[in-house]
This record gives structure tokens, C-alpha cells and sequence, in this order.
């Protein structure tokens, strides 16, 4: 990583980095202090923060709501100053209403450096990544791209035209386009910087509420850093999750375990008392919100109940059953494992853990070992959870059964939890260790522990885009520009598709676009319509498909899943080049009868 | 050791990850622009070579014969520009335009350039006429098989001799796969498709690709 990146992020992007951060550090100081004044002194310093980190989504999503309703119905528009004034005052207020013990309060000042500081550097690392990148990356990114365009439409036009547009037929993970949104048109930045860097700033804060459950379970400190750590450099993932334009996904990362963390809060109170009702309304508006910003978070978190659940009737049972289902468990978990690494479609799930990982996970699984002695409960439920969330894959949620109840790019990002809760949970042992005796020797053991993590992380893993997954380049943008401005509003452009292929049963109902040429229906507004890559364009049935569909042109770039080249310019009596670039090409379909 | 060395412990584990974070800092390389003479125009790189500063995508052209250069600019503080491409003792003037929304991106298009000619490209600012910068290439080219138009490199001879753009990596099939079609227009749900013919699975790679 170059640390001029850092630099240059901040210079390219400097408003939508403010405004990105300014949101997220309002809900989380808001939050901080709802849970503070709920809990007092029954919730840490450090367990507040590292709550109101994943459930800052909580507030900016109940603010958005008013923001863009008064936009949208009203014409009514929050100026950047006036937003700015307002998150400052507002979470000032909240602060000062906030309680603190008198040791606490000694202990706030270097606490809160601490957190400014590991915060700060996580967001460092996260930046690099969209200085070199034009465009989100992937096909996902582009459909965001257009639901969010059509609400800051909606938001801003209202004065004008009092006409609401529908983003979306269905529902589609409107919870994250709506606050992208209304973060975008009050920065006035363009939609797709907010959201590589919306989506980085997600990345570098979704580890941290990793903290509190670990802290929890283990009253230590440093085994809820340690987790956090594993969460930001254990794997690649869910940093990789970017560059597949999962951005609602990674939000409700945030969600999901700030849920999780109010779950684990009911659980504890054992009487009905304030707290348990503050809790649980919480508990049931983190679920919503989690369902508003990505539907599947219900799924993780229903999931992460029935396991916890479980484990409690688990620990009820006598030790022969308890051994025995402990053992079936394990033996399932390897089975699924072993499984899904022999199945084609399913080798990608586990390569963040099993190889480009394996070392971390070991030192997690060896971690795990010495934390089963102490922390059953905990060790068992994340088993648990992994064996249920991967078991997730097979179950069928509707009569195609390419549709489960998860799908493996979800199950590839959450992974991540469940075992950074393992390794740190694991990491609280290294202190009760008999042979680390001395107390040197416990700091120095620890001090390995992290170093291997963080130095694995900046030996193998990438903070930039990969290439993987990059469709639109400078040439691209020249090409739709081009077309912007030379082709008529009713062409119809034919654009490269290739098959979703993630589950192995079932098809799915959809193809998706495969080169830049995605990007044209939302940047330049030409009705698209789409051909799988590999269709020979030398076959007059691929002729009179196109003439039948009315396509007057097709978009060609150098993905390596976008149209052949050789393929239309072996038949230039029916295919003729309006534009060439090296990485981008537009031709007129000429072959058709009038 | 809890909290007495947390701090200490986690303040050395920040120091470590900024070593390590500037360990690969690049020699200071900010543009020659930088320390040059504030007079004296930039040599125009490959972006492949040099994004930092002012730079050429490509070369490409157009059916109307023309030839379409792609600029890329980094600092927005370089004024609105256009282009004189100098080749045999002519001069051509190439007008330039921002892509809409992206002012990064600049593409010119002027006069068709004959093959194998050399060529210096300046740049003046609009606003005043200053030069601020020029190169000078060299366009080579290879013709697509049977295409109606010539496709166009150029070898920019100020820095390296040869640049290839690189190629479309296409999977080729030899028969036609007509698998699956959209529904006629999809400007408002790109995603949704019927099915219009047999559908045929093609071969696809997993979707999600990992690094």
C-alpha cells in the first residue's frame, strides 16, 4: 500500500469522506448515549462504543426517513452547513446528557484517543482503494447505482415536478439506497465517489462492534481488540465484498451485529425490568432496520438465536449426550466443509479461510482449543452458527431452487464473524495459560499473536480494487460519453450478459451484464438489451435475433467476458465500427432488412 | 495486564501497522511537473506509465475518419484545454471535451493521422493559450480482420518504444448460443429478463470471482 494513496483519497474524495464519516460518527455518538443512558454503568466504556459503532445505522436511518420525505414531498432541502450544524449540535447535546462514573470519566479521555486512533488508521487503510477505481465495481454496483440516481431524482425534483419516480418494482435493499441518497445529494459529490467511499468507510468500521460480545463473554480488553483485529486483517473478506459492489451486504454487517449485541443484552436480564424493554425495543428496531438494508440480515440473525438457543438447552443436557452432540456437530461441520470444497461452484465460499487464510484460521482453531476449557457457550454457538449458516446453501426458499435461504457470496463475507469471535475469544486463554507464567511473557505472546496477523495481512492481502471484478475503464467512460452524444435517445444497444452462477441447483431466472456495457441504461439512459458473451455474431440467427429484438447498435469493451471482436468484425456488411478505442468499441448493426 | 498496558499494547500495535503500511512508500514521485520549471510544459506520459499527471489513455478513431485521443487528468486544476497534433509540417486543431459528470476524463477528435507517422501532440490551455504540455508518439497500427476501420496505436517516443494496448481476452465458441434474451426495454429494470429461446447453460465462470 502506498501511504500517498491515503493522501490522494482524501484529496479526490475530501466531501464525500467528511460527510461519510461526519453520518457515521453522529449515529454512533447518538447511540452511544441512548445506550449509556439505558445501561449507566452495566456497559462499558469500550462495549458502549464498540455497540454504537454497529448501530449507528439505527439513527441515520431514522433521520434519513424525515430528510428525504421534506425533500422529496416538500421540496424542502437541508443545506450541508445546516446538516453539518445540526449532527454537531445535536450530538454535543447527547454527550453532555451522557452519564459518567467518576473513574470512567479519568479513563474517557485516553480511551477515546484510543479508539480515534485505531479508527482513524482503519479508515487509512480503506481508503487506498478508491483512488484507482472510476466506477464501483461489478454488476451489483450498477443496479445501486440506478435506484439511487432515481431517488436523489425524487429528493431533489420535488420543487419542480411533484413527480415521484419507484426506484424499484420489488423491494431491493432500499434501506442502504435511501441513506446513500440523501448522503449524496446534501454533499453534492457524485453518486459514485459517495459510494466507493461510503462503502470504505462501512469496511473500516464494520469490525468493530466485533468487540462487544467477546468483551462480554471474556471481560477482557484485549480479546475483544484481538477480534476486531482478526475482523480487519484476519482475511480478505468481507473487504473483498467492494469490490463485488456489496455495499448493502456490508452495511448490514453493522446491523446484524449491533442486533446480535442487543440480543445478547436481553438475554442477560433475567427480570422485566426498564432495561429488558429498552433492550428489547431496540433488539426489534435493529432487526427492522437490518431488514430495510439487506434482506438476507433477518436470515444471520434467526440463525444466530435458534444457535445460541440451542447451546443453552445444549448445556442442560448430561455430559455423555452433551459430548455426543458436540461430536455430531463437528463431524457435520467438517463433512460440509469437505463438501464444499469438492463442489465446483462452492471452492470459492472457503478460499478466504481455508487458503488464502488457512495460517490465520489455524492460529483461530488452535485459539478455539484452549478457549473450549473456559467458554463453551460461546465456542459451541459459533460452531453452531457456521454449520447452520452453511447448511443455509441448500435450503430452497422458493420453487427454483437456485434460490436459498443464503447464497454463497453472503455466506463468504459473514464468515468472518463467527471467527474472529472464536480467535478472540481464544486470545483471553493466552492469560490463564499455566506454562506463561510470567507476565512478560503473556504480553509477548500476544504481541506474536497480533504482529502474525497484521503482517499476514500486509504480506498477501490487496488494499486496492482487484482486477477481478473492474468492469468500466477510462475507455469505457470515453465510449458511453460518445454514445451519450451521437446516438439517438430510442437506440437500442445490445450489451454482453453471462449466467449468475453461485448455486448449483436451479438457474437462475436473470443473466447479468458482464462488461461496462451494464453501466449504459443508468449513466447515459438508452434502453440495453442483452446476449450471453459467447453468442457468435458470424450466425444469421444471432443476425435475425437482433434484428427481431430491434437492436441498433452493441457495445463491445476488453473484459474478458464481453463480446467477441473477431465474432463482428468478420461480417462488417452487418456489423460496421463507429468507434474504436483499444479497450472500447461501438458498432451499427447494418444487417437487417428495413 | 489489562488495562494498565492496553493502551501501550495497542499503541504499538499502530505503530507497527504504520511501519508496515509505509513500507512499500513509494521515492517521493510526484509529477516532473512538480520540480520543472513552472514554465516549461509536461512531457504528456502513457497513464499505464504515469497517472499522476496528465496523460494519454489511448488512441482510437471513429467511423466518421477521424482519430479520437483519450486524456486522463488527475488534477483538476489543469484548465479546460484543447489539442494541435503536429505531423509533416501541418498543424491540426482537435477539439476536447469533458465526459459529462467525470472531469477527469477528456477525449479530443480531429484529423486522421496516416499510419506510421510521427506525431507531437501540445496541449494549450483554452483560457490563455499556454501550452501545458506536449509529446511526442509515434502511431503504428494493426488492422482487425476484415474491419471497416483500421484500429489506431501509438507509441509514445518520449518514454517507451513500444506500448500494446491489451487485447480483448474473449472465450471463443463456435456455434451460435442464443440462450436467454431481456425483455425489449430494460432502461428502467436492467436486471429483468424472460426468456425468449431454448435456454442453453453457457459456459460461464462462478460469478463473485475472489481475487
Amino acid at each position: 500500500m502506498q501511504i500517498f494513496d491515503i493522501w490522494a483519497a482524501l484529496l479526490q474524495d475530501k466531501e464525500a469522506v467528511i460527510f461519510a464519516l461526519a453520518w457515521i460518527g453522529w449515529g454512533s455518538i447518538m447511540l452511544f448515549s441512548i445506550l449509556r443512558s439505558i445501561w449507566g454503568n452495566g456497559l462499558g466504556f469500550l462495549e458502549s462504543i464498540s455497540l454504537a459503532i454497529g448501530g449507528s445505522v439505527l439513527p441515520i436511518f431514522l433521520a434519513v426517513i424525515p430528510i428525504f420525505a421534506l425533500g422529496a414531498f416538500l421540496g424542502l432541502h437541508i443545506t450541508p452547513v445546516v446538516l453539518l450544524a445540526l449532527m454537531f449540535f445535536t450530538a454535543g447535546a447527547a454527550l453532555r446528557a451522557t452519564r459518567q462514573t467518576q473513574d470512567e470519566a479519568k479513563r474517557v479521555p485516553e480511551l477515546s484517543l484510543l479508539i480515534g486512533g485505531i479508527l482513524l488508521l482503519s479508515v487509512s487503510l480503506r481508503l487506498p482503494f478508491v483512488t484507482n477505481i472510476l466506477f464501483p465495481s461489478y454488476f451489483d454496483s450498477a443496479e445501486h447505482y440506478r435506484i439511487i440516481s432515481i431517488l436523489i431524482q425524487d429528493y431533489e425534483n420535488a420543487s419542480r415536478t411533484a413527480n415521484f419516480i419507484s426506484p424499484v418494482a420489488s423491494y431491493y435493499h432500499l434501506g442502504y439506497h435511501l441513506i446513500t441518497a440523501v448522503m449524496t445529494a446534501i454533499a453534492g459529490v457524485n453518486l459514485e465517489r459517495m459510494m466507493l467511499v461510503f462503502g470504505q468507510i462501512i469496511l473500516a468500521f464494520a469490525p468493530f462492534p466485533l468487540f462487544f460480545i467477546v468483551r462480554r463473554e471474556t471481560r477482557s480488553d484485549l480479546a475483544g481488540f484481538f477480534a476486531v483485529l482478526l475482523g480487519v486483517f484476519g482475511w480478505y473478506m468481507p473487504a473483498h465484498a467492494a469490490n463485488w459492489g456489496k455495499y448493502p451486504a456490508l452495511l448490514g454487517l453493522l446491523t446484524v451485529q449491533f442486533a446480535l449485541g442487543i440480543l445478547y443484552l436481553v438475554n442477560e436480564q433475567k427480570e422485566k425490568t426498564l432495561k429488558f424493554r429498552a433492550a428489547f425495543v431496540l433488539a426489534v428496531l435493529s432487526i427492522c432496520v437490518s431488514l430495510l438494508i439487506h434482506t438476507r440480515s433477518i436470515i444471520l440473525i434467526g440463525i444466530a438465536i435458534v444457535s445460541w438457543k440451542l447451546v443453552e438447552k445444549w448445556e442442560w443436557l448430561s455430559k455423555a449426550v452433551r459430548s455426543l452432540f458436540g461430536g455430531l456437530v463437528l463431524t457435520s461441520l467438517i463433512a460440509e466443509i469437505a463438501y464444499l470444497e469438492r463442489t465446483d461452484i462452492f471452492t470459492p465460499l472457503l478460499d478466504p479461510y481455508l487458503h488464502e487464510g488457512i495460517w490465520v484460521t489455524g492460529a483461530v482453531v488452535v485459539l478455539s482449543i484452549l478457549a473450549w476449557s473456559k467458554h463453551k457457550h460461546i465456542v459451541f454457538t459459533c460452531l453452531l452458527f457456521m454449520l447452520f449458516v452453511l447448511s443455509s446453501l441448500f435450503i430452497p426458499v422458493s420453487a427454483n431452487t437456485f434460490f436459498t435461504l443464503l447464497d454463497r457470496p453472503m455466506i463468504e463475507m459473514v464468515l468472518f464473524i463467527p471467527l474472529s469471535m472464536l480467535g478472540g475469544t481464544g486470545f483471553a486463554m493466552l492469560n490463564e495459560l499455566p506454562f506463561l507464567r510470567f507476565k512478560w511473557l503473556k504480553i509477548i505472546a500476544a504481541i506474536l499473536v497480533s504482529g502474525f496477523v497484521v503482517f499476514h495481512a500486509f504480506a498477501r492481502y490487496s488494499f486496492y480494487p482487484s482486477d477481478c471484478c473492474v468492469l468500466i475503464g477510462n475507455d469505457d467512460l470515453l465510449a458511453l460519453d460518445w454514445m451519450d452524444e451521437r446516438l439517438p435517445h430510442n437506440a437500442r444497444i445490445l450489451i454482453s450478459s453471462s449466467e449468475i452462477r453461485i448455486s448449483p441447483s436451479g438457474q437462475s431466472p436473470q443473466n447479468t451484464g458482464a462488461d461496462a456495457g451494464i453501466w449504459i441504461a443508468p449513466l447515459i439512459d438508452r434502453p440495453t438489451v442483452s446476449l450471453p458473451y459467447p453468442s457468435d455474431f458470424r450466425q444469421v440467427d444471432v443476425l435475425n435475433h437482433l434484428c427481431e429484438q430491434k437492436i441498433t447498435h452493441i457495445y463491445v469493451d476488453s473484459t474478458n467476458q464481453s463480446f467477441n471482436l473477431e465474432f463482428l468484425s468478420a461480417r462488417p456488411d452487418w456489423y460496421k465500427n463507429l468507434l474504436y478505442l483499444p479497450d472500447a468499441q461501438v458498432y451499427q448493426v447494418n444487417g437487417c432488412r428495413q | 495486564m489489562e488495562h494498565k498496558n492496553l493502551v501501550k499494547i495497542l499503541s504499538l500495535a499502530a505503530v507497527l501497522i504504520s511501519i508496515l503500511a509505509c513500507s512499500s512508500l513509494p521515492v517521493l514521485k510526484f509529477g516532473p511537473s512538480e520540480s520543472a520549471d513552472s514554465q516549461t510544459p509536461a512531457e504528456i506520459p502513457y497513464c499505464d506509465e504515469n497517472p499522476a499527471v496528465l496523460c494519454i489513455v489511448s488512441f482510437g478513431a471513429n467511423s466518421q475518419n477521424r482519430m479520437v485521443i483519450n486524456f486522463y487528468k488527475p488534477d483538476l486544476s489543469v484548465p479546460d484545454f484543447y489539442v494541435t497534433v503536429r505531423h509533416r509540417e501541418t498543424a491540426s486543431v482537435y477539439e476536447c471535451r469533458t465526459v459529462e459528470d467525470i472531469p477527469t476524463n477528456i477525449y479530443c477528435g480531429g484529423e486522421r493521422i496516416p499510419l506510421e507517422d510521427t506525431i507531437d501532440i501540445e496541449v494549450y490551455s483554452i483560457n490563455d493559450d499556454t501550452l501545458i504540455a506536449k509529446g511526442t508518439f509515434v502511431i503504428t497500427a494493426y488492422a482487425l480482420a476484415t474491419a471497416p476501420i483500421v484500429a489506431v496505436i501509438a507509441t509514445n517516443l518520449t518514454t517507451s518504444p513500444v506500448v500494446t494496448p491489451s487485447p480483448p481476452n474473449q472465450t471463443t465458441t463456435s456455434t451460435p448460443v442464443i440462450t436467454r434474451t431481456n425483455t425489449p426495454k430494460v432502461t428502467s429494470t436492467p436486471f429483468t429478463r424472460t426468456p425468449t429461446r431454448t435456454p442453453t447453460r453457457t459456459p460461464t465462470t462462478n460469478s463473485y470471482p475472489n481475487p
